[in-house]
């Protein structure tokens, strides 16, 4: 267990990493994008100019707030990304469920698979004693494989509760549960198993059930 | 000349569509490829650049229908993906890596059309 977990952590967990940076870079390289094209047009539109062709000024306007709005979008990105980066930071630590969805969430919308979500926020956080790396792998894995068997319509509900007082619940519920199949897989499941998370499916929903201590990840991880 | 620019960032091919307009292209956008593939159902274009990661219908997908539809017209892709596997069926495909320049763009737009001129 200990080497298995600690050899999933390092191939499995990089590849995760590396992954999830693509996906960042490739929303970064369309701000990027947007940017420098708004600043060619405002560039064209200086050469007009000059040239004596008169234009609305409210163009302008328009690509002052487009550049500022992409702006905004880039900082958002990278405070994602940030975030993601840090949670490698602790092995095992309190982490919470709520900001783990929520930045799982953000992180799976740079995919162009991705599908309306909504987190449902109405009870109180619960944390869980935990690797909080391996803990967003497993989400996103799991958000990936159902945006990916989704109907572009259907919005996905996650719903996540305390089972018992050692166990959590995470409800991911959808429209079309029996499009999803082969999963999990063998790498989910590997990822659940040191995170010892179930992964079952009911009637309509997808739950998955975790400890909220761990010994085993303890010792593999923090050597405790 | 007619073209289409596909790409589900509308701000990128919005921005795009007015800079080809200023240099004499007029272009034709769509924000998906299911959109693109119900624009080719009613005009002829002859060149379409494509974003590659789209929801719904991705660009080598697009690829194919747009093919079917109008076997002559010509493609573009572009990509915010740093490598591009132009092995097996994407050797003969041409790729243009975001952020965009507009010269080399529209060079590749003429090339691309009149391949005898080069």
């Amino acid at each position: 267990m200990n080497q298995h977990t600690i050899d999933l952590v390092n191939k499995q967990g990089l590849q995760f990493f590396g992954s999830v940076n693509a996906s960042i870079s490739h929303e970064l390289k369309n701000i990027f994008a947007i940017i420098s094209e708004t600043a060619g047009f405002l560039n064209d539109l200086t050469q007009l100019s000059k040239q004596g062709k008169e234009f609305e000024l409210s163009l302008l306007e328009n690509c002052s707030n487009s550049i500022a709005e992409e702006i905004e979008r880039g900082f958002d990105t990278i405070r994602q990304m940030n975030q993601f980066a840090h949670s490698v930071d602790d092995p095992i630590k309190e982490t919470s469920i709520a900001d783990t969805l929520t930045l799982a969430v953000k992180l799976t919308g740079f995919l162009s698979y991705t599908k309306k979500t909504q987190i449902d926020a109405s009870g109180t956080d619960i944390t869980v004693l935990t690797s909080p790396f391996l803990l967003q792998n497993l989400i996103y894995r799991t958000l990936c494989a159902i945006y990916k068997s989704a109907d572009t319509k259907d919005t996905l509900k996650i719903f996540f509760h305390e089972k018992d007082p050692d166990t959590v619940s995470l409800t991911f519920s959808w429209g079309s549960l029996s499009a999803l199949t082969d999963f999990p897989d063998r790498q989910t499941t590997d990822v659940a198993d040191a995170l010892k998370a179930t992964i079952n499916f009911t009637d309509k929903d997808l739950e998955v059930t975790m400890a909220r201590t761990n010994d085993n990840l303890f010792t593999a991880l923090a050597g405790r | 000349m007619k073209i289409i620019l596909v790409d589900d960032e509308k701000k990128f091919i919005n921005m795009l569509a007015k800079r080809l307009s200023l240099r004499g292209l007029n272009a034709d956008v769509a924000y998906s490829g299911e959109e693109a593939v119900e624009k080719a159902a009613h005009t002829p274009y002859d060149l379409a650049v494509l974003d590659l990661k789209m929801p719904g219908i991705s660009g080598f997908a697009l690829k194919q229908k747009l093919l079917e539809m109008q076997p002559e017209i010509k493609l573009i892709f572009v990509t915010g993906h740093g490598a591009i596997d132009k092995n097996g069926d994407h050797s003969d495909d041409i790729f243009l890596a975001k952020p965009l320049n507009i010269d080399t763009l529209i060079e590749t737009i003429h090339q691309t059309i009149h391949p005898d001129k080069q």
